[in-house]
């Protein structure tokens, strides 16, 4: 053994027997032996230090525990502290407005939407096989039947969505999600069921009007945005807006099953190079602590944004939604779980 | 009792815990303003769960538990963030960092400061040993991670401080206390 891993090996059996984590025999070894002793002594200053507790602004406890009591307060209903403070600004419900269209319109040709409106710019999502295969068995009557399709769940939404007319691009018909045009015929601030239609019930019979059915798709889009912007600077915070979002996850949790390509991502890269400028790539793909499941550039404000859905750290964990202005600014502009606005159990 | 709806229970549940989950958010969080948030995220977290309490472990266990999650979560999205702006890093690079060491430092603040220089892969599991006292197999779970793996980086994290506070005395600075021996 060299020397080199005998320090290592040292190092390690003094800090676990220090943690009251060795056997009998480590225990030994290390209090019989005079230079590990030394090192124990050391290390346990540094632990003295590490284990303490940090001075506390009284002020600072107060208005913390002030904080989350009062939040209990309320028929038990808990506004999480990130939420109340994202509630600011028009930037947040231009974003939330897009985030929310974002999930109802998980992909749409990117090149139309450049030309046209502006209003998403979407790429980068990676369909989940499964749904795409499970697509394949489509029932054409499901498609027709809004109110069926927002309450049917994830393979009824996916499989109608796979039915919808091609105006994607090549690559988008290669492991790009469903393309969902917004019905026009059900708002969505007037929906009865509370949540936002996934499925325009037109969409499979326009499918061999193509280029048509592409302009449509745009006017649609463009409508639901506004009904959606609309939706949300009527309420009076974000917690209706999120609920929204956490029924839309739910319905379409198959779909954001697998984390992006490497070629998905490469792809967003080369067409927003400021992406490059804003984050850093490692640290947002590989980081080790949550999985991006989707990603999303937008367009809010006449400024690319991208939308980020993070899957939950751990099981029991909220999948998470970011939004971020990939200009000069680099802004956040929102983010919060999926899950917040949504009533303690 | 809080669980039933008594919200003077559960600020006495809080304010017991307070102190220990304020010292953990601060050391993991990389400036105040970071601990901040996450101390207050971690403590709306523990009312936000504290129905889904079942007593099966000791209420401080189990709030130190979903603390630490809050905790480390926001301090990931804050991590995940743009690197533009204001740095963080500026924040905790000690001030008169080119004074004389016994005007500027306690031992307390070179630890710290060491601390926080630390990875995050070493600095979490020994922060949630030291200020937590969570056992190695907690850790595991907590940041799912072999039981083996938490041992090793906490070891690292350890040897690594200690080269920075004694490696920092060799180099002229006198630190109250850790002198060599």
């Amino acid at each position: 053994m060299n020397k080199k891993s005998d320090s290592f090996e040292h190092s390690e059996l003094i800090s676990a027997y220090l943690d009251g984590e060795v056997t009998e025999e480590e225990r030994a070894l290390v209090e019989n032996d005079p230079v590990l002793l030394s090192e124990v002594e050391k290390l346990q200053k540094i632990i003295d230090v590490t284990s303490s507790f940090l001075p506390i602004d009284p002020e600072l406890r107060e208005k913390h525990l002030r904080e989350a009591v009062s939040q209990f307060s309320k028929d038990n209903a808990v506004i999480p502290f990130r939420q109340r403070k994202s509630i600011q600004g028009g930037l947040l419900i231009a974003a939330a407005a897009a985030a929310i269209a974002f999930v109802v319109i998980p992909a749409t040709d990117s090149q139309d939407d450049n030309s046209n409106s502006g209003e998403i710019l979407a790429t980068g999502f990676v369909e989940d096989a499964k749904t795409s295969s499970e697509a394949t068995e489509l029932d054409t009557d499901q498609t027709s039947d809004p109110e069926a399709n927002t309450r049917s769940g994830a393979n009824a939404d996916s499989q109608a969505a796979e039915e919808a007319p091609q105006d994607t691009t090549d690559d988008q018909t290669d492991g790009a999600p469903p393309s969902k045009t917004p019905s026009a015929e059900v708002p969505v601030a007037e929906n009865e069921e509370g949540s936002i239609p996934l499925q325009d019930e037109g969409a499979a019979e326009n499918a061999e009007n193509g280029s048509e059915q592409m302009a449509t798709a745009d006017m649609l889009q463009a409508s639901e945005s506004e009904q959606t912007f609309r939706m949300f600077q009527e309420a009076t915070n974000l917690e209706p807006f999120l609920e929204q979002v956490a029924s839309i996850w739910e319905i379409h949790s198959d779909s954001f099953a697998s984390t992006p390509l490497i070629d998905t991502i490469n792809l967003l890269e080369d067409s927003h190079p400021e992406f490059s400028l804003c984050w850093n790539r490692d640290s947002l793909f590989n980081n080790g602590d949550s999985t991006p499941l989707h990603l999303e550039i937008t367009m809010i404000g006449g400024e690319p944004t991208l939308v980020v859905i993070f899957g939950p750290v751990e099981e029991g964990l909220d999948p998470m939604i970011s939004v971020y202005q990939i200009t000069s600014t680099c802004s956040l502009l929102f983010e919060g779980s999926v899950f917040e606005g949504t009533s303690s159990d | 009792m809080a669980q039933g709806g008594d919200s003077d229970a559960l600020d006495a549940l809080l304010r017991e815990n307070y102190d220990r989950i304020f010292s953990t958010c601060r050391k993991l969080a990389r400036n105040d303003a970071d601990a901040d948030d996450a101390t207050q995220e971690a403590l709306c977290s523990i009312v936000l769960k504290i129905s889904s309490f079942k007593g099966e472990s000791r209420f401080s266990t189990w709030a130190y538990r979903i603390a630490t999650n809050a905790c480390l979560d926001e301090i990931r999205k804050r991590n995940r963030r743009p690197r533009l702006g204001i740095s963080d890093m500026d924040q905790i690079i000690p001030e008169n960092a080119g004074q004389s060491i016994e005007d500027q430092v306690s031992d307390r603040l070179l630890i710290e400061g060491a601390l926080k220089s630390l990875p995050d892969d070493f600095k979490i599991p020994l922060v949630l040993r030291d200020q937590l006292g969570m056992n190695y197999q907690e850790i595991a779970e907590v940041l799912s991670l072999p039981s083996g793996t938490v041992k090793s980086r906490i070891a690292r994290g350890r040897e690594r401080l200690k080269i920075e506070i004694f490696g920092n005395q060799a180099e002229g600075r006198n630190v109250k206390g850790l002198e060599h021996e």
